[in-house]
């Protein structure tokens, strides 16, 4: 009785495991055959301005694709005014594979605040392309010697100290600073911010004694950071970052669990298949290996964090979580 | 020493053959784009930035700064011949360029704005050369409280435009004002004013404006012209060079103009426009005799020529020495730096000497190209001045469209243009200014910023904005000019009255 | 048109101006928490100034008409054709319409044809060949040289 019985489970497994060889091999050929590659010029919208750092990153990426012959058709970019145009122009390219995007942390931040009706969900983000960590600087004479200093400052008094930034709110300069406090105990909500139209002048804003901080891209602090024109006392990174930041401490090292970076994705609209996708991914991997991608990372002080389509997705849903909770005690949050 | 030798090695590297070739270019281009309203410098550079990834950092700064300041000096020839400018920052030259080219003075403004933004703009790149470090810490003296100052102050010398009615002036002042607020607001990130049209998230471009309320208005002026059959093409009197006179009028003006331009530029956050309306007031405002401008005297057309040239330079001080631009078009020259991995600030001049050299003084090479340039043109462009008017008010408003749409692929852009260019003829109608509109809008931003991240700062005091001794200066400055501004037509009209 | 009738007309529409700008001002959401003079006070102050300075023109418009006439000149610009710049108005208005959808060159070509045929006249082959030949240099300029894209609309390039 056994016998036979093993022998029919034997002869089952065996017809199982020729079966999944023969789908396996067929999924394979037909994956093979149905590999997509674009046929149609490439678009890569960008929101913001030409010369803005989004529209640099994407210019740098197609020049390396048409460099490297990542792609084999032309590519172009697509400079929209503002977050919502653009997203709603990708929207209108829903299941084209041909339509990109080089977008940032807004695609997140912008529906929560209200500013974006399109919620990132509706979107296909392919990967992660860099992260830039946010530097809290400080004049060289100032008072404030540590970032320990910096926050018993504001737990004494949340108006004590003003701290500028450039951008908009709720952006990650605001968001690494405010989400310190935050753990810090400190409310929020009392903090003086100071918006500037960009880092630089949120910097030279601090050199020339106007406000008390300035929170920035590790990237656009290197030079003070070099000629000890400001004084870079905290990094929102996980762990130090190297030189010349080799010196600064992060805020997990005074106990402030704090991780926060300005980063940079790439991916197209919604409805894109898997083989689309996986097409992108493959090229976007390939363009991070590129040794002038390497460099360029370098130069600027970030990180490279190519992550694949699911991962990301992942990370988007981190990301949606951490900032509803710094926007909520920031009050950004859309009613 | 060592700097000397980098200033003089410099002339080496900017006179090489390759440098040369791009500046002529970049000047070619700047002149010829700078010419066409709507487009501007920041534009052309925007749009030829990618072109210039491959190349060496060089040549490529060499070329994109020749647009900046080639655009300068291209923007006053549409400015004069058809009161159209250019650039923003040429449209305080048709107060006075446009009347004389009417009255048949044209060639002679032409040359007039040539030399002087050949004058202002080297005097402006020696000052670069010479000044920058001292000038650029004096510079970040100026905080949000100085800005407040600073900028009441200029929109104070709004009522030199006034011509005697004071609410005109104002209301165009205000519109220009309210005009800047469309859009996103940088401290809540709220939307003002947008009526629900996406494309106005970004603001209203002050080109558009320009375009609008300078080149479709001329041309809704030029049709009643026509019908009233008194529309006739400018034709050019006497020589096309300057008289003797003029010269010793100008010189003034162009020192002066020179100056403000060039100080003005170095204030990051102001750029050409606003230092030709203030090198335009204060011209008018030690003249002897202020009743001819507006009407084509020479000296309101160099004062700002003079400034545009020199807030160029002067806007490439804290972009050199603090990595901050000092307008909108170095915002877009800094991308380019930052594009090849050069980060501007006070160790570029100890890091990479040769590059800061060689572009700077690329840019005295530059000037002489562009006056070597524009001078014979003169005579070509006044030529301009034949062509059937018909043809040329068709021509004037499909450049100025093109221009215009070519800033943000926008289409409301256009419809935009088409209601300041109503707006622009109706005021023209009603005799209400158009400079405080456009200082306005230029201000506008950079008042009403600079006045909330002081109450910021302050939390909500506004002792703040009188707390520091450039701050004071400057309100002294601005309560001067309010007290000049009223006092002196009502002294006039006394004495008037007294002699009657 | 007099002077002081038209310097009524520019108060009461700078007036109106205010008075709406001032209103659309009240009526902005503000989120709370927010720098201490907050999104609506510039635009509110000078909506107010503006209001009050077109309220000081009719003022004074109203003024001069009551006291001793013949102190009123005739506007400088003299007489207006408002139909004929409205007529070119609408046209621009069509042209830029007919822009994006017929794009750049096209678009620009029938606008020239119509605008020189009225105000170029007789002159129809000049015309047609400025029609044509202008937008498409127009369009090679800023394609080529600057890498700008000018609406293509129903045309392939």
């Amino acid at each position: 009785m056994t016998e036979q019985m093993n022998r029919k489970t034997g002869r089952c497994r065996r017809l199982a495991r020729a079966l999944a060889a023969a789908s396996l091999g067929l999924a394979v050929s037909a994956g093979a055959a149905l590999a997509w590659e674009p046929t149609e010029p490439i678009e890569i919208m960008v929101h913001s301005k030409p010369g803005s750092s989004p529209d640099v990153l994407a210019r740098f990426i197609q020049h390396i694709w048409q460099k490297d012959g990542l792609v084999n058709v032309p590519v172009t970019i697509n400079n929209q005014p503002v977050i919502s145009v653009g997203f709603a122009w990708l929207n209108q390219h829903e299941g084209n594979p041909h339509k990109l995007t080089v977008s940032s942390t807004s695609t997140v931040v912008a529906p929560l605040m209200g500013t974006s009706d399109v919620p990132w969900q509706d979107l296909t983000p392919i990967s992660l392309l860099i992260s830039e960590y946010i530097v809290l600087g400080v004049a060289p004479d100032s008072e404030l010697k540590t970032a320990q200093d910096f926050i018993d400052s504001l737990k004494k008094n949340p108006k004590s100290l003003s701290i500028g930034f450039g951008g908009s709110r709720g952006n990650p300069n605001n968001t690494a600073v405010a989400l310190a406090a935050m753990k810090a105990g400190v409310d929020i909500a009392n903090l003086k911010f100071v918006i500037y139209s960009s880092g630089a002048e949120a910097r030279i804003g601090v050199m020339g004694g106007h406000v008390d901080a300035v929170s920035n891209a590790a990237s656009g602090l290197v030079g003070p950071m070099v000629d000890k024109t400001l004084r870079i006392i905290a990094v929102s990174a996980p762990e130090r970052l190297t030189a010349p930041f080799q010196d600064v401490p992060t805020w997990r090292e005074i106990g402030l669990d704090v991780v926060d970076s300005n980063w940079r994705w790439i991916g197209g609209p919604g409805g894109l298949t898997d083989e689309q996708i996986a097409f992108w991914e493959d090229v976007v991997a390939k363009t991070v290996q590129t040794p002038e991608w390497k460099e360029m990372v370098e130069s600027n002080h970030a990180t490279t964090t190519y992550l694949n389509h699911q991962d990301t997705l992942k990370f988007f849903e981190e990301q949606e979580q951490s900032m509803t909770a710094v926007l909520q005690s920031l009050d950004l949050l859309k009613k | 020493m060592d700097t000397f030798y980098s200033m003089l090695s410099g002339f080496a590297i900017a006179a090489e053959p390759t440098n040369l070739l791009f500046l002529f270019i970049g000047a070619l281009l700047g002149t010829i784009f700078g010419i066409m309203p709507g487009i501007g410098a920041s534009t052309t550079i925007a749009l030829l930035l990618p072109v210039t990834f491959g190349m060496d950092p060089l040549p490529a700064l060499i070329m994109l700064f020749g647009i900046y300041y080639g655009a300068m000096f291209g923007g006053a020839g549409s400015a004069i011949l058809l009161n159209t400018p250019g650039t923003a920052s040429s449209a305080m030259t048709t107060l006075d360029g446009y009347p004389m080219a009417r009255s048949g003075r044209g060639g002679a403004a032409l040359a007039m704005a040539a030399i002087a933004s050949f004058i202002g703009g080297t005097l402006g790149i020696i000052a670069l050369s010479l000044i920058s470090v001292p000038l650029s810490t004096f510079a970040l003296r100026f905080g949000p409280a100085e800005y407040v100052m600073l900028m009441l102050f200029a929109l104070s010398t709004v009522a030199s435009f006034t011509g005697g009615s004071v609410p005109k002036g104002a209301i165009s002042a205000c519109l220009g004002l309210l005009i800047a607020t469309v859009g996103i607001d940088m401290q809540t990130a709220t939307f003002r004013f947008t009526l629900g049209i996406p494309e106005l998230q970004n603001g209203i471009p002050l080109i558009v404006a320009i375009v609008g309320l300078f080149a479709v208005a001329e041309v809704f002026r030029n049709i009643e012209d026509w019908f009233r059959g008194a529309l006739s093409a400018a034709r050019i009197e006497g020589k096309l060079w300057l008289t003797r006179e003029e010269w010793k009028r100008s010189r003034g003006a162009i020192g002066r103009g020179s100056v403000i331009g060039f100080l003005i530029g170095v204030l990051p956050g102001t750029g050409g426009t606003i230092a030709t309306v203030l090198a335009y007031s204060c011209e008018r405002a030690v003249s002897k005799t202020p009743e001819r401008f507006g009407k084509g005297a020479i000296e309101g057309l160099a004062a700002p020529e003079a400034a545009n040239n020199s807030a160029t330079a002067g806007s490439l001080v804290p972009l050199l020495t603090l990595g901050v631009p000092g307008s909108g078009t170095a915002a877009i020259l800094l991308a380019a730096f930052i594009m090849f991995g050069i980060q501007p600030g006070p160790m570029l001049f100890q890091q990479q000497p040769d590059l800061v050299w060689g572009l700077i003084n690329s840019m005295y090479l530059g000037n002489i190209m562009l006056l070597l340039l524009n001078l014979p043109l003169i005579g070509l462009f006044v030529r301009i001045l034949y062509i059937p008017p018909g043809i040329l008010m068709g021509i004037i408003l499909v450049i100025a469209s093109i221009g215009a749409y070519s800033i943000n692929n926008s289409a409301v852009d256009l419809y935009l243009i088409l209601l300041f260019g109503i707006v622009g003829f109706g005021f023209r109608k009603v005799g209400i200014p158009i400079p405080p509109l456009i200082l306005g809008i230029v201000l506008g931003p950079t008042l009403e910023q600079n006045l909330r991240q002081a109450m910021i700062i302050s939390d909500g005091d506004p002792m703040y904005l009188v707390s520091s001794p450039i701050s004071i200066t400057l309100a002294v400055m601005l309560c001067a000019a309010l007290i000049l501004a009223v006092a002196i037509p009502v002294v006039r009209r006394r004495r008037e009255l007294r002699t009657c | 048109m007099t002077r002081s009738r038209l310097d009524l007309l520019a108060g009461i529409a700078a007036s109106l101006l205010g008075a709406v700008m001032l209103y659309a001002t009240f009526r902005l959401p503000v989120p709370i928490g927010v720098d201490p003079m907050g999104p609506k006070a510039f635009p509110g102050i000078i909506a107010f100034a503006m209001l009050l300075c077109g309220g000081t023109l009719v003022v004074q418009a109203l003024g001069r008409r009551m006291s001793a006439s013949g102190a009123d000149g005739e506007a400088p610009a003299g007489a207006g054709h408002p139909v004929a710049v409205g007529i070119v108005a609408v046209g621009l208005l069509l042209y830029y319409i007919a822009y994006t959808r017929l794009g750049f060159v096209v678009s620009t070509a029938i606008f020239l044809l119509l605008f020189l045929s009225f105000f170029n006249r007789g002159r129809h082959v000049v015309n047609v060949v400025i029609a044509v030949a202008f937008p498409l240099v127009l369009n090679i300029v800023f394609v080529e040289v600057l890498g700008a894209s000018p609406a293509r609309g129903i045309l392939p390039f």
